[in-house]
């Protein structure tokens, strides 16, 4: 049995495509500017059926975990070291936090300049996205430590890499794992834009081809498949994060 | 002397928990308290004291049983503030001054002239004068349960519920706060209920003790206090104050007990 | 201190870099360039003054129609379970989905005028202010709810006095996230067909390899950014002077 938020939900978003249907078919004759939902459905299955779907999507896909896992790697690490060191962070502390507030559609024009309209600008633009938030968290984490558990690691003797393996990483994580969320919502968005300026493959540049074609029902279904990765990303993240840290409370969006 | 001022009759509190049973917090609570009485309550841990409080407040509904006030039987929450009720923790709205924390009972029942003078005499009352812009973050864990009590005191109800106003505050301020209180209280002549878990907090300030049983809380034994008024820190050395101090403290240890040990708390 | 130093040895190495080993106006330029062309667009020849007033303004009202959506239905939300259950796969949805994809939509249904610009901003910052006040309104201490109801307070004056100015930190805090969005929402409406704005400018220089223009363009996005977003906090301090700081998502 579905709980009663589950159930009303589902009801909700049947009820709403139902309605959609029904609009369209009734009362537009033009199915250029809402074509319904079933034309969006059937321009998925002919698309998938030319292999079309795939490359698009695949193209998507692989830029975005490449450029995320490393930033993963990256950012943590440099931002551990921009928490523990002074001096580190002093250095790093300026240039993060101006590419932290550059809009994401600005840079992208820049990227692409110097790496080229390949899936390679794209990587970066996830990579760079993902790796600054994800730095700023993880030092903050770092900072923000609570004296106390670094007295009680010390009164217990524990080695510095024991302290920093099992006190400070801890403490961190539920920050790390915020940055990452921040991350994914934004090299989301980067990564469209990035296929949208310049690209030759990718949702983002199905978006661009579909807009320009005044393909309503193929700009619907892209439109569709990224709010499904959207979410589906943004579930991901959130099993990651009670997986990770789960003495820890997760926001509901 | 007319009747009680408030009375409780079969008073029974349970909650359901999804399940076939429902959760029990107070059981059959038979309780009357007379005009400008102070009456304190003390259990142990989750025995049901302060949803007692709240039900009798009307911030919650009793499952069965009636509240009667002046003898006449209350339904739902009144709307004339018979009732004051002073909250354990941080209860001050952080976005208003002390002087706006006092008034929040005030406003819409007085013209804003008299509700300031009610205000600034309350706050006075409690030793606050010159503290009315302060916000409560500028002010000690005392200073806040001091316009906690004005905030009570200013709609001038006539029975003043206390819900383990002191618990947040370290021993010293507490023993503060607690001759305060018997000041403060000497002046207005509130009838009062308080709950505390500290025994000697109890018998310092009160005519009589009521002790409660564990969950399903109910009454298990009362104790009038046989010490005169007005009081101070001595009387805690007389031998009725500590043959009295035992007496609850073993009443409390068995409950504890029935309830399945220390360990459990 | 080292600050300072990082900073400037930063830009003379990306200086040295533009100069004497890339030294390909169309890869990059030296920051002196940038500043002189910055120098001749804002007090020569004056050519950046209608693009930042053409974004401000979509901004702006992107901005001013987000809260007068957002706060409400956040706050319907926060008080009614059943709306929120309906309201939140939809809410989700909208939310998780990159917020470039609907661009085309808009401008599809409504042409590349300014409401469908406008829209757009309003997409990219409704969802923190929205979410932002819905928890603000959710997270109100239950003490703060109780003070209200032993006092005996009006539902009125329960909303007025205790659930409304507990909320406020929340939406100020939700607005200062939206400035971002809302911005990078200005520059994908006016990407997508402007002649204006500073979008427009940005991508206009960006296909031309204009490169001068380009970082200029990006500068003063990323200035706008950062004067919103203080802008913000003083008045979060105003607004709320018994808080300390929020905690920035």
């Amino acid at each position: 049995m579905l709980s009663k938020e589950l159930r009303r939900g589902l009801l909700s978003i049947l009820a709403g495509l139902a309605l959609w249907e029904l609009l369209t078919r009734l009362l537009l004759e033009n199915e250029l500017l809402i074509p319904p939902p079933s034309s969006v459905l059937r321009t998925l299955w002919e698309l998938s059926a030319t292999g079309q779907l795939n490359k698009h999507l695949s193209a998507t896909l692989f830029e975005f975990v490449c450029g995320f896992s490393t930033a993963c790697v990256i950012g943590i690490l440099l931002g551990y070291f921009m928490g523990r060191y002074k001096w580190f962070d002093d250095v790093m502390d300026p240039w993060i936090a101006t590419l932290y507030s550059i809009p994401v559609v600005a840079f992208v024009p820049f990227i692409i300049i110097w790496f080229g309209i390949g899936m390679l600008s794209k990587v970066i633009v996830v990579f760079k996205i993902t790796a600054v938030a994800i730095m700023l968290n993880t030092a903050a984490g770092i900072k923000n430590i609570d004296p106390t558990w670094l007295e009680l690691s010390d009164s217990l003797r524990l080695s510095p890499w024991q302290t920093t393996v099992k006190i400070r990483f801890p403490a961190a994580l539920p920050y790390i794992v915020t940055g990452m969320r921040l991350g994914v919502g934004r090299a989301m968005l980067g990564v469209i834009v990035a296929e949208l300026m310049a690209a030759n493959a990718g949702l983002g540049y199905l978006l661009r081809d579909a807009s320009e074609t005044w393909d309503s029902p193929k700009l619907f279904m892209t439109v569709l498949l990224l709010a499904g990765m959207g979410m589906g990303s943004f579930a991901l993240i959130k099993k990651a994060e009670q997986r990770l840290a789960p003495w820890r409370e997760t926001a509901e969006w | 002397m007319a009747g009680p001022v408030l009375e409780l009759r079969n008073l029974t509190k349970e909650v359901s928990t999804g399940g076939q049973e429902p959760f029990v917090i107070f059981n059959n609570v038979n309780l009357s308290v007379k005009e400008g009485e102070f009456v304190s309550i003390v259990g142990p841990s989750g025995c049901g004291k302060t949803t007692l409080l709240r039900v009798v407040n009307g911030l919650m509904p009793p499952s069965s049983g009636q509240i009667f006030l002046d003898g006449k039987e209350q339904s739902g929450a009144d709307n004339d503030l018979v009732m004051g009720f002073v909250f354990q923790g941080a209860s001050l709205l952080p976005w208003r001054t002390s002087l706006k924390n006092v008034l929040l009972g005030l406003e819409g029942r007085k013209s804003s002239k008299e509700a300031e003078e009610a205000a600034r005499h309350y706050l006075n009352l409690v030793g606050l004068s010159g503290f009315e812009n302060h916000y409560p973050h500028q002010l000690s864990g005392g200073m806040q349960q001091r316009i906690n009590l004005a905030r009570a005191l200013a709609v001038n109800p006539r029975i003043l519920l206390m819900d383990e106003p002191f618990a947040a505050l370290d021993a010293q301020t507490r023993i503060f706060m607690q001759l305060e209180l018997l000041r403060i209280w000497s002046q207005t002549k509130k009838t009062v209920i308080f709950i505390t878990h500290m025994i000697s907090e109890a018998i310092l300030l009160s005519d009589r003790v009521i002790v409660f049983s564990h969950r399903p809380g109910r009454v298990r034994s009362e104790f009038p206090v046989p010490l005169a008024r007005p009081r101070n820190l001595d009387i805690k050395s007389d031998h009725r104050f500590v043959e009295l101090e035992n007496v609850v403290w073993k009443q409390i240890e068995e409950e504890v007990k029935a309830a399945g040990g220390f360990a459990r708390l | 201190m080292l600050k300072l130093i990082s900073v400037l040895s930063g830009l003379a190495l990306w200086h040295a870099l533009a100069t004497y080993i890339v030294n390909d106006a169309a890869l990059l330029v030296s920051p002196l360039v940038v500043i002189a062309k910055a120098y001749e667009m804002l007090f020569v020849t004056g050519d950046l003054y209608p693009h930042l007033y053409a974004s401000s303004w979509i901004f702006l009202q992107g901005m001013v129609l987000a809260t007068v959506v957002g706060v409400p239905i956040g706050f319907l939300m926060a008080l009614s379970p059943v709306v929120r259950d309906y309201v939140n796969p939809w809410m989700t949805a909208l939310y998780t989905t990159p917020r470039i994809a609907f661009a085309p939509v808009i401008l599809l249904w409504l042409g590349i005028d300014l409401t469908a610009k406008v829209i757009i901003v309003f997409l990219g910052c409704v969802f923190p202010i929205l979410i932002n006040s819905f928890y603000g309104m959710r997270v109100v201490s239950r003490d703060f709810v109780e003070v209200g109801r032993s006092f005996r307070l009006s539902r009125r004056s329960l909303f007025l006095k205790i659930l409304l100015p507990a909320s406020v930190p929340f939406i100020l805090a939700g607005l200062r996230l939206a400035v971002g969005r809302g911005l990078t929402g200005v520059a994908i409406a006016e990407w997508f067909g402007a002649t204006e704005g500073l979008g427009y400018l940005i991508f206009f220089a960006g296909q031309t390899l204009n490169l001068p223009i380009l970082f200029v363009g990006v500068a003063v996005f990323a200035l706008l950014g950062i004067l919103g977003f203080q802008l913000l906090r003083v008045v979060e301090g105003l607004a709320s002077p018994w808080r300390k700081e929020l905690p920035v998502k």
